[in-house]
């Protein structure tokens, strides 16, 4: 037996993660299943930028994204990935590359997001999830994952490429998906700063790759995951039966235990059963 | 929050690489037993053997050896400097030869006549391919040693990601620049007849073969040349150079690197994207193997004046880093060992990883395995300069 069940014991730190618990119950008993629809492709042309020169789009559908990122494209793969439209704009005399990802989904979207992101300078208001940083601007909307890449980092080719920006995110009429319902008692900065979602391993090998070995063996699942310097928390669901079962066997859990309320894990996995194959996890 | 899952990382460890290809190398007879595990694709790593090893077969002049030069000034303004990467590249080859005459120690790895390709790394474009400051500067060392520039040629799997990069005869004048992958003006991979400018480029005689099905759609097909679970040898590799330089860019890749064993193996073969899921490990040092790469490879330099330090092999900016350094051995093996512990120590550094990962140096103990270098970092030689 590797869980104890928690009743008394589960005392202070059940008490400091009830709010969270709570929050994250939400989240899963709403998490869609199904992705967003998708949308038109919302490249910028020469009649949004009439001044500017646009190179002939440079298009990847499918596994033919290895054509032009190689082996990152199975981190793109793993989420689910429709196409990408790769354009070098010139307008002002300033240079960028534009690339928008189209993914199966918003949530996908957000998932290549949530992972690519690093030390956001500031999240300008492009869309619901952006991340500016001297040399680049990205943001998700949609079923679509945006990077627009300056070539000097300057100020001026910040201020530029919040305008292509603006274009891009205007054109795209699919809306973000929605974290505000799950983690209701969590400030939304927070959840954007630090929730990330994963399909797989290389998500979470680029998420937090101290997860890796918690997530080793593990497959059919979506997790979301905020990330705290104290602790991760971790709502995942599971596709198919099997694939639960697996997950649960592999962490040696014991179901019983787990139907009965929030065990406690000889590694102090603060663990607890949610519907429809779900699981919340503090580690 | 320190967790620890060794058990179960240990076994997975087990079953994906050392279950994967248990290896005997007998280094009297050259020979070498692959015990392949049920739970890892067949390939044909046994085919790699039945070419006698030479004097010039990997790891080369200097098994163990690894010369590292730092050198803060090596990027300006976020370019690297060629006259520093020159004279970072002079210590470093004098210091790995042990000779104190630049011209002297290239000769120690090429001789004029021969045919020297150089194999740069553009895959993540502009943003982060293998700088021109280096290139530009291993050229000028090859020549002022006496190699003709006709001699040279600086090649990769692609085209489009050559020229985009500036590998081109305008700013190599000289210099051949050569492809596997190729494109027209027109933006085509394939000819009138529908033929892919690559298969012509690619060696039958010589291939990678793993249990693994390359199924591609006609937008991939360009960038593979061929599905099937043959990966076919670059002619570049088989018939066109004598020599390989090899220049990687500092990289991390997932929760590894990608440097000289990657840049090397999966630069040099067609029917890649098959490649990645599951036998990534095995490729790095498989590939290499095989007597085109095993016995051409002289030397290799990698250039960490500007790399990453998470995401790759692409590029994203917010993981750009001037690690100001230059790595040079005839071992590529030691050398992505070194490399490793860079980017780890970077990715530490900045919150991404706690500790460096075992499980991330697979693909190094395959290739020691198979005799191609020392990945055992206590029997590397590391020399380290600090140029200020």
């Amino acid at each position: 037996m590797y869980i104890r069940k928690t009743s008394k014991a589960l005392g202070c730190k059940i008490l400091k993660i009830r709010n969270i618990h709570l929050a994250l119950l939400f989240m899963v008993s709403f998490l869609p299943l199904v992705s967003q629809e998708s949308a038109d492709f919302p490249v910028i042309t020469g009649e949004d930028l009439p001044h500017a020169k646009i190179s002939e789009p440079r298009k990847f559908t499918g596994s033919s994204l290895f054509g032009y990122i190689d082996g990152g494209a199975e981190l793109y793969l793993e989420y689910g990935f429709t196409e990408a439209v790769i354009t070098d704009i010139e307008t002002n005399g300033r240079k960028f590359k534009c690339e928008i990802y189209k993914m199966n989904g918003a949530r996908e979207a957000f998932g290549i997001f949530s992972v690519s992101k690093f030390r956001c300078a500031s999240f300008p208001p492009v869309a619901e999830f952006s991340c500016q940083t001297k040399y680049q601007l990205q943001f998700c909307k949609g079923p679509f994952y945006i990077s627009i890449i300056s070539r000097t980092g300057s100020e001026a080719d910040s201020s530029e490429m919040l305008i292509l920006g603006k274009i891009i995110a205007d054109k795209i009429t699919a809306h973000e998906i929605d974290l505000s319902g799950y983690f209701p008692d969590t400030e939304m900065e927070l959840i954007k700063r630090n929730v990330f979602m994963a399909k797989g391993r290389l998500g979470i090998v680029n998420g937090d790759p101290d997860l890796e070995d918690f997530f080793m063996g593990a497959k059919g699942y979506i997790a979301f995951i905020l990330k705290s310097p104290e602790k991760s928390i971790i709502s995942v669901r599971f596709l198919k039966s099997e694939d639960y079962n697996d997950f649960l066997k592999l962490h040696r859990w014991n179901t019983l235990s787990l139907n009965s309320g929030i065990t406690i894990s000889e590694q102090n996995e603060s663990i607890r059963m949610l519907p429809d194959k779900g699981l919340l996890i503090i580690l | 929050m320190e967790k620890k899952y060794l058990s179960r990382r240990k076994f997975f460890t087990i079953i994906g690489a050392g279950g994967a290809s248990v290896i005997l190398n007998k280094a009297a007879g050259n020979e070498i037993n692959i015990f392949q595990a049920k739970s890892k694709p067949a390939t044909n790593i046994n085919d790699a053997a039945k070419y006698p090893r030479t004097l010039n077969s990997m790891p080369g002049k200097y098994p163990g050896k690894v010369v590292l030069v730092k050198n803060s000034q090596s990027v300006v303004n976020d370019v690297p400097s060629e006259s520093v990467a020159y004279e970072m590249l002079s210590k470093a080859i004098n210091e790995l030869t042990g000779l104190n005459d630049t011209k002297l120690a290239w000769r120690n790895f090429v001789s004029p006549g021969e045919r020297i390709g150089l194999k740069v790394n553009p895959i993540a474009g502009n943003l982060l391919s293998t700088s021109h400051a280096v290139v530009k500067s291993v050229i000028k060392q090859l020549t002022e040693s006496g190699i003709d520039k006709k001699d040279i040629l600086i090649w990769d799997r692609r085209g489009p990601d050559l020229k985009d990069t500036g590998f081109t005869s305008e700013n190599y004048p000289g210099i051949r620049i050569r492809s596997t992958e190729q494109r027209d003006e027109n933006g085509s991979y394939a000819d009138n007849n529908g033929r892919f400018y690559g298969e012509a480029n690619i060696d039958k005689d010589w291939f990678y073969w793993a249990d693994v099905e390359g199924e591609y759609d006609d937008e991939t097909m360009p960038y593979m040349i061929n599905g099937g679970k043959y990966s076919y040898f670059t002619r570049i590799v088989t018939d066109e150079v004598d020599k390989i330089i090899n220049i990687p860019v500092l990289k991390n890749a997932g929760g590894s690197i990608t440097n000289a064993m990657k840049n090397l193996a999966f630069g040099s073969i067609s029917n890649t994207a098959r490649l990645h899921t599951d036998l990534w490990n095995e490729t790095c040092a498989h590939v290499c193997a095989f007597a085109p790469l095993r016995d051409k490879l002289v030397l290799n330099i990698c250039d960490g004046l500007r790399g990453c330090f998470n995401g790759g092999p692409g590029a994203s900016p917010q993981f750009i880093y001037n690690y100001n350094s230059l790595l040079v051995s005839s071992d590529p093996v030691a050398m992505d060992r070194i490399a490793y512990d860079i980017v780890a120590e970077k990715r530490i550094a900045e919150g991404l990883i706690k500790s460096p990962a075992p499980d991330s140096l697979t693909f190094l103990s395959i290739a020691a395995g198979l005799g191609l270098g020392i990945s055992e970092k206590e029997k590397i030689k590391l020399t380290e300069f600090n140029q200020g």
